[in-house]
């Protein structure tokens, strides 16, 4: 490959990175002002550090997502829960199902406005709406109480074999980031050529209000905590027998 | 202004989207086509282009992250212009010593980049990042991103030049190698 299309190839990572890069320099000041603001600090380091214990860096609390999967379109659907694989005791397999790929509804109650980003690593993501299926890409924006379907590489019109998918979500009010989430799905083999898909929400976390004003979360930071909990769950998967 | 307005902007097809762009984005575009082609003109030439592509592209496209949206069309675009420039044998900013930099991580032939899935790449590339503390990938990306030249990264991260230059070297050795490990041999 040549220098120049690598050079191109690096112009496409992600937002969140390039983002992250310049976040910090806002904040740097040359100088003296720096050594001044510095010292600044530590006056007042000092001064809060003898009144009230050090607060930490980001504040996070477990998720207000709700994630439910549906079996049947008309059915209640089973909310999923952190660590606990879905759905639950029926395997879903695009062969034996009406619907066009694993339905996932998203809802915070506690935030009406909340947006979520939902990208998908491995599979594509559907919406469904009457009989038309479409293609949203990835991320894609939905609002509360949607429902997007996640479908592997086979059903997609994107080739390759199947493996470990990731969806990843981000949920935010208006600009503010307030929580994110990442659910697992893999196949295992049900015999006679079909595979049973299971998804398993790995993690999900919130970022309540602090002093009740939103905390200041980078798109960079969420990044690298989703890319953290999908290493360590395909480090697990790849441990198992 | 907030992003969300600007991007409103232009889908209302309002020519104060421009404005607002410039006002708020202009430096940083302008320095980002500054470290490419090293010439104001140039650069401002690039940054005027950026306004009109995104005024071209949104809609239909509505960007999540306004600033890396605008920065990436203003580094394609010097991109394009610096390669034009080199052709001419005109000079350039940062990108010779950025290139040079990169050209140990490829053959610099084109024999094997019709064999390479370039998504897959971009996505061994980010996973590779995600892996980084954050300093380091800031780093990183300055450099090879933004092409951010030593001497103002240093100033900027507290490192000597001399440091920020053997961090970037083992930064690029690790990227080699990861991406060898993944089947890229480029």
């Amino acid at each position: 490959m040549r220098e120049e299309t690598f050079f191109e190839v690096l112009g496409d990572i992600r937002e969140e990175y390039v983002q992250e890069a310049r976040a910090e320099r806002g904040a740097r000041r040359s100088g003296w002002m720096r050594w001044g603001a510095v010292a600044a600090c530590l006056c007042v380091l000092l001064a809060v550090s003898l009144l009230a214990p050090p607060a930490p860096h980001v504040v996070t609390a477990s998720g207000s997502l709700t994630i439910t999967a549906h079996a049947a379109p008309l059915d209640g659907g089973l909310t999923v829960q952190e660590g606990v694989g879905f759905p639950l005791d029926e395997d879903w397999s695009p062969f034996m199902s009406s619907l066009p790929g694993l339905p996932l509804r998203l809802t915070d109650a506690g935030h009406p406005d909340a947006t979520f980003e939902v990208s998908a690593e491995g599979g594509t993501l559907l919406l469904w709406s009457g009989d038309e299926i479409t293609y949203p890409g990835s991320p894609y924006i939905a609002g509360n109480g949607s429902t997007v379907y996640w479908a592997s590489r086979s059903q997609s019109r994107e080739s390759g074999p199947a493996g470990d998918a990731y969806i990843d979500i981000v949920i935010r009010e208006e600009a503010n980031i307030i929580g994110y989430a990442v659910i697992q799905i893999y196949t295992e083999d049900a015999g006679d050529g079909l595979q049973n898909y299971y998804a398993k929400l790995l993690e999900s976390v919130s970022f309540p209000l602090v002093d009740g004003k939103y905390q200041r979360i980078t798109s960079g930071y969420v990044a690298s905590e989703l890319e953290r909990i999908k290493g360590g769950a395909a480090g697990d998967r790849a441990g198992q027998p | 202004m907030e992003d969300t307005a600007i991007v409103q902007l232009y889908w209302d097809r309002d020519e104060r989207a421009i404005l607002a762009t410039s006002q708020k984005y202009g430096d940083h575009c302008m320095s980002i086509a500054k470290n490419i082609l090293g010439d104001r003109e140039d650069a401002e030439e690039c940054v005027n282009d950026t306004y009109l592509h995104a005024w071209n592209a949104i809609p239909p496209h509505r960007p999540r992250i306004l600033s890396a949206f605008l920065g990436k069309l203003t580094r394609n675009l010097s991109f394009n212009l610096y390669k034009r420039n080199t052709a001419l044998k005109r000079g350039g900013g940062n990108a010779a010593a950025v290139l040079e930099e990169i050209a140990g991580l490829v053959s610099g032939t084109d024999s094997v980049e019709r064999e390479i899935d370039r998504r897959e790449l971009v996505r061994a590339i980010d996973a590779f990042l995600a892996g980084l503390p954050a300093d380091k990938r800031r780093l990183f990306v300055c450099r090879y991103w933004y092409l951010d030249s030593i001497s103002s990264i240093a100033s900027r991260s507290g490192m000597t030049e001399g440091h920020v230059s053997v961090t970037l070297w083992r930064l690029r050795g690790k990227l080699h190698e990861h991406l060898l490990e993944r089947g890229f041999e480029l």
